[in-house]
């Protein structure tokens, strides 16, 4: 009994002592995303495209020998976040980091890799100043003012006057009020009611009966892909807000992915709105066609991209021609001005690098 | 106090006695975690900032183990001192002085008030109760520090402050040297303390009330002071704790202050043991150092490991590990004893 319980602890030590990094490549890249916990799905997405392209191109980026590294922040946690980047650049000696759904993780590691000078590739953390905190990020996501601007104003077309928008009480919801704020408005529209929720909330029901008695024409949102943005359609299904008037103007949410989780295809669906720059139907391009297909083939028929997908695609992209033209040496100064104006043809339509 | 007067009579072995007042020897655990962690910042540069970490963890797991282990204090929620230290340094930084030993202070106080306040609530109950309220507090603050975004920053956490170096010399660096010092100095000086004050008297007064409050209430002990006393003590411990987080990291989030890492504490003291000080130790290294490898060799399914090897080590060494490697140490040398 006491020599097994030795040895059982042995077995443990020695599952210790196994280092991840057995063979040895010239390029080492780390992706920081949430794998595990309720927002696995954009680590989830993140990997699927990351491994793809590096097995498209024979397990090479830019004619070297690639090691992607994946490190879990367990969601929103910026504390981890950072600690994570700096093991990665200390320890493992990466050259280049990527990945971050979050803002606030991303921001945390804005002072790392600034004192490092390893440029990190954000894939998602779309509040509109992320990259401003570091002059070694570049991010191939979008703005959430970009999303959230313009569709202000169909909804104004629509003849929709009166709004209620739904945030997530963190950077990018602020941002997300202020851009649905400042053109709304300035078109005419009003906002009656702003409801921020806490990104922890787990209980909507309070909430959800502000919209409803908020009696506006228009439901703007922003809340992060994940249980809160589950909840939100749950919620605006069930409760019936469509047939009481109020039409759903969103973002991310509409994702076909979690609509298919819900079992809400089809009609009811129908009608609701998203400004969303990407979906595995649109664009409707071969490149779109080929991703998808190459997604399906490699992890069956279930794989849907979302944006956590074709924004890692990106990414990766990006940091393949980065190691390209630094000749897959650590050069942060080299790697951003390669990336500067840098434009090409991803899933998601023809996208350039202001260097940012 | 008489009782701990034990004077060996000549029918009583030696090791008896010695074993039975095991916690005043320094035992093999102690001496081989001590070496490890000096032999880590001469040889394993790189894993500093790891190492900090479980530094932090070690502290945070020996001031619970004050409470729990050595007082019956059945706390779940002792990361609300750990955040509340954290939240304390960082705010003291960013507007009063950015000075770190100072910050250290502030944590602590501020984590031991806190204590003391909800220790008046938390202690007046015992068992069950307890753990429920201590779980309560926790939500509450954890709710408060979400939603005063003025102060905390909610789910953007708190971060700008710059931390001077550490008397005025050593700054922090990217790669945690300095920062794995610091707070292995801190360590040894709370670890002094606490090893201090659990072989003080006052020590033996809360092992009684662990084992039997009512007779100690008999004995003229006053047990609630006592124990709002130890209960404080411990706060502040976990205060401090976090406040070195809060240097070392650079920010403050609300993970600091959540149940996950009350319960994560809580497993780390489980598996080193309770009630031994260097339960703590062993917990600690165990715990984040497992958690850093299995995420790192599969990043969606190493909290399936992590559960793995806590139910391996509550299935065979319930009182944890550390008094395991203590008889494994007292077996070794009883061999070169005795050829």
């Amino acid at each position: 009994m006491k020599r097994f319980s030795l040895l059982a602890f042995a077995a443990v030590l020695a599952s210790l002592s196994i280092s991840t990094d057995a063979h040895s490549a010239e390029v080492k890249i780390g992706i920081i995303g949430s794998f595990s916990g309720p927002y696995a799905e954009w680590g989830v997405q993140f990997k699927r495209a990351v491994d793809l392209y590096v097995e498209k191109h024979g397990g090479k980026l830019g004619g070297h020998t690639v090691e992607v590294l994946y490190r879990d922040s367990g969601g929103p946690n910026p504390a981890r976040a950072k600690q994570l980047a700096q093991e990665l650049i200390t320890r493992e000696g990466v050259q280049f980091l990527g990945g971050m759904d979050f803002t606030p993780n991303a921001v945390a590691v804005a002072d790392v890799v600034t004192q490092a000078k390893i440029p990190f590739v954000i894939f998602n953390a779309n509040t509109a100043d992320t990259t401003r905190k570091s002059p070694y990020f570049l991010r191939v996501g979008c703005t959430i003012w970009q999303l959230a601007y313009g569709i202000t104003r169909y909804a104004i077309d629509q003849g929709k006057k009166k709004a209620v928008v739904f945030a997530v009480d963190y950077a990018p919801g602020h941002d997300a009020i202020a851009a649905y704020d400042a053109n709304y408005g300035k078109l005419g529209g009003k906002i009656v009611d702003v409801v921020k929720v806490p990104l922890d909330t787990t209980d909507f029901s309070s909430y959800f009966q502000r919209l409803q008695d908020a009696n506006a024409d228009v439901l703007f949102t922003f809340v992060p892909n994940g249980p809160i943005s589950v909840a939100l359609f749950k919620g605006y299904f069930e409760r019936g807000l469509a047939q009481r008037g109020l039409q759903y103007f969103g973002l991310g949410e509409t994702e076909e992915a979690p609509l298919a989780a819900l079992g809400q295809t089809g009609e009811l669906a129908i009608g609701v709105y998203s400004s969303l720059f990407y979906g595995p139907h649109s664009p409707e391009s071969t490149a779109n066609k080929e991703f998808v297909n190459a997604l399906e083939a490699k992890y069956g028929k279930g794989a849907i991209p979302n944006i956590g997908t074709v924004e890692a695609w990106d990414g990766i992209h990006l940091i393949a021609h980065m190691t390209e033209a630094t000749d897959g040496k650590l050069d942060g100064e080299k790697a951003l001005a390669a990336a500067k104006g840098y434009s090409w043809e991803s899933p998601r339509g023809s996208i350039r690098s202001n260097g940012t | 106090m008489a009782v701990l007067k034990v004077t060996p009579s000549k029918d009583t072995p030696k090791r008896d006695i010695a074993a039975s007042f095991g916690s005043h020897r320094l035992g093999l655990s102690d001496a081989l975690v001590w070496a490890l962690a000096i032999f880590a910042y001469f040889f394993l540069g790189a894993y500093h900032q790891l190492g900090t970490q479980v530094i932090i963890m070690i502290i945070l797991a020996l001031s619970l183990d004050l409470a729990i282990g050595y007082s019956g204090i059945e706390s779940l929620g002792h990361a609300v001192f750990f955040g509340i230290g954290a939240y304390a340094a960082a705010l003291f930084a960013l507007n009063v002085l950015s000075e770190p030993l100072t910050g250290l202070v502030v944590g602590g106080l501020a984590a031991g008030a806190f204590g003391f306040v909800t220790g008046l609530l938390v202690l007046r109950v015992r068992g069950l109760t307890q753990v429920i309220l201590t779980i309560a507090i926790g939500a509450v603050v954890l709710q408060v520090a979400t939603t005063w975004k003025s102060v905390t920053g909610g789910d953007d956490g708190l971060a700008g402050y710059q931390v001077a170096p550490i008397l005025g010399r050593y700054s922090f660096d990217l790669y945690g040297h300095t920062a794995y010092l610091y707070s292995l100095c801190v360590l040894a000086f709370v670890f002094a303390l606490a090893r201090i004050l659990v072989n003080s008297p006052f020590g033996y007064v809360l092992r009684g009330i662990r084992d039997n409050d009512q007779r100690m209430r008999m004995l003229g002990v006053p047990v609630a002071a006592r124990l709002l006393l130890i209960y404080s003590i411990s706060a502040a411990i976990a205060g401090v704790a976090g406040a070195i987080s809060a240097q070392v990291t650079g920010l403050v989030a609300t993970d600091s202050l959540s149940f996950l890492l009350s319960g994560n504490v809580l497993i780390m003291l489980l598996i080193g043991g309770m009630g031994r000080l260097t339960g703590a130790f062993i917990g600690g290294i165990i715990f984040v150092i497992f958690s850093d490898r299995a995420a790192a060799i599969d990043p969606f399914n190493w909290l399936f490991m992590l559960g793995g090897l806590l139910i391996l080590a509550v299935r065979f060494t319930p009182q944890g590990v550390g008094p395991w490697i203590d008889r494994m140490g007292g077996y070794l040398l009883d061999r070169r004893r005795k050829p």
